[in-house]
């Protein structure tokens, strides 16, 4: 392999991050060739520099209670202890995030529209038991006496009557 | 009791559980401090960006998937926060480098005369941000190419130019210091 590949090989060689067999030619080459060693040399040099440098003090005091408060902030309503499950999936998992009352809010509502509901179309039921003559009476609704026959409205009627057939030409 | 994996403690934790958010905090926390001081050389500035990462972290937990482990995600967002706060600051120039006397060609005799950790600080702190972070990752969290190129979100060849790059100017600036 030639030094030119060999070198652009070196960092990725110092760091243990080549293949058993790439290693084993660049093991190869590095023992017959200076040139190639020395470079290894100024990369391992480097390298040696970095060990046991730059300390790191110790964690500051107070840093995960001071992170708390802030994550609280940004997060009221999702206080700690209070444990919330997946709902998306429950028709009704919107109720579990009120509070008591709202829920009995909610249930009074819902009783509510439903007796409504049901009043209203029992009258509904109510009225149709209202005869023709009586409709007229409370509604106001006119109503036609039957076509006499031979007449017109008889004519029309009758047409009306009959039922339609694709291609017959009515 | 149960000993959690991160990555369920991170579904509690989308769930709004910020009991499992402090589990995550106290198990991580000296990480994200160590990364965020040796790249910023700052204890404030380390603590508010170690923080932050924290932060970030709980904000984005609804939308987390445990596609890689928790600690490549925290390197991830660690990583990321130090090289946008040290951009915003500027880069610091090597002719700031202290002196030395000692005419010596070995690198490392010169640096046995001087205070090793303050020039490597200044030393770092000359590189760009990325080769920065890439040298603080490989040679302090002991990360291989791959798990440095998932916590920089890029290539494992890009992140062995990026040490090649850095280990070349690293050496060049010291050389210049063994010159003056």
């Amino acid at each position: 392999m030639r030094c030119e590949k060999i070198i652009s090989c070196l960092n990725a060689y110092v760091d243990g991050e080549q293949p058993d067999n790439l290693r084993r030619i660049m093991d190869d080459h590095l023992a017959i060739c200076g040139s190639c060693r020395g470079r290894l040399e100024e990369i391992r040099e480097i390298d040696a520099l970095f060990q046991g440098a730059l300390p790191v003090p110790p964690l500051p005091e107070g840093f995960a209670a001071r992170l708390m408060i802030k994550a609280r902030k940004r997060q009221p309503t999702r206080a700690s202890g209070r444990r919330s499950v997946p709902l998306a999936w429950h028709p009704f998992g919107w109720m579990a995030e009120l509070s008591a009352p709202m829920r009995l809010a909610a249930c009074a509502t819902v009783f509510l529209a439903l007796v409504t509901g049901l009043s209203l179309a029992g009258r509904d039921v109510a009225r149709r038991n209202v005869s023709i003559e009586q409709g007229k009476d409370i509604y106001g609704l006119e109503w036609f006496d039957p076509a006499l026959p031979g007449s017109i409205s008889s004519i029309y009627i009758a047409m009306a009557d009959q039922p339609y057939e694709k291609g017959s030409g009515q | 009791m149960a000993v959690f994996k991160d990555e369920h403690l991170m579904l509690r934790v989308a769930e709004g559980d910020l009991d499992a958010f402090d589990e995550i905090v106290r198990r991580h926390q000296r990480t994200a401090w160590r990364i965020a001081h040796r790249f910023l050389g700052d204890p404030v500035e380390a603590e508010d960006v170690a923080q932050e990462a924290f932060l970030r972290i709980l904000a984005a937990a609804p939308r987390y998937r445990p596609t890689a482990t928790f600690s490549t995600y925290l390197y991830r967002v660690v990583a990321r926060l130090c090289i946008d706060n040290a951009r915003k600051k500027g880069p610091v120039f090597t002719d700031k480098l202290p002196e030395t006397v000692d005419s010596s060609p070995d690198p490392a005799t010169v640096l046995v005369r001087k205070d090793r950790d303050a020039l490597i600080r200044q030393l770092l702190d000359a590189l760009p941000t990325r080769q920065r972070m890439a040298v603080i990752l490989k040679y302090y969290e002991g990360l291989s190419y791959g798990e440095i190129a998932r916590a920089m979100e890029t290539t494992a060849k890009a992140v062995e130019k990026l040490l090649d790059r850095a280990r070349k100017a690293l050496r060049s600036s010291l050389l210049r210091v063994e010159k003056k």
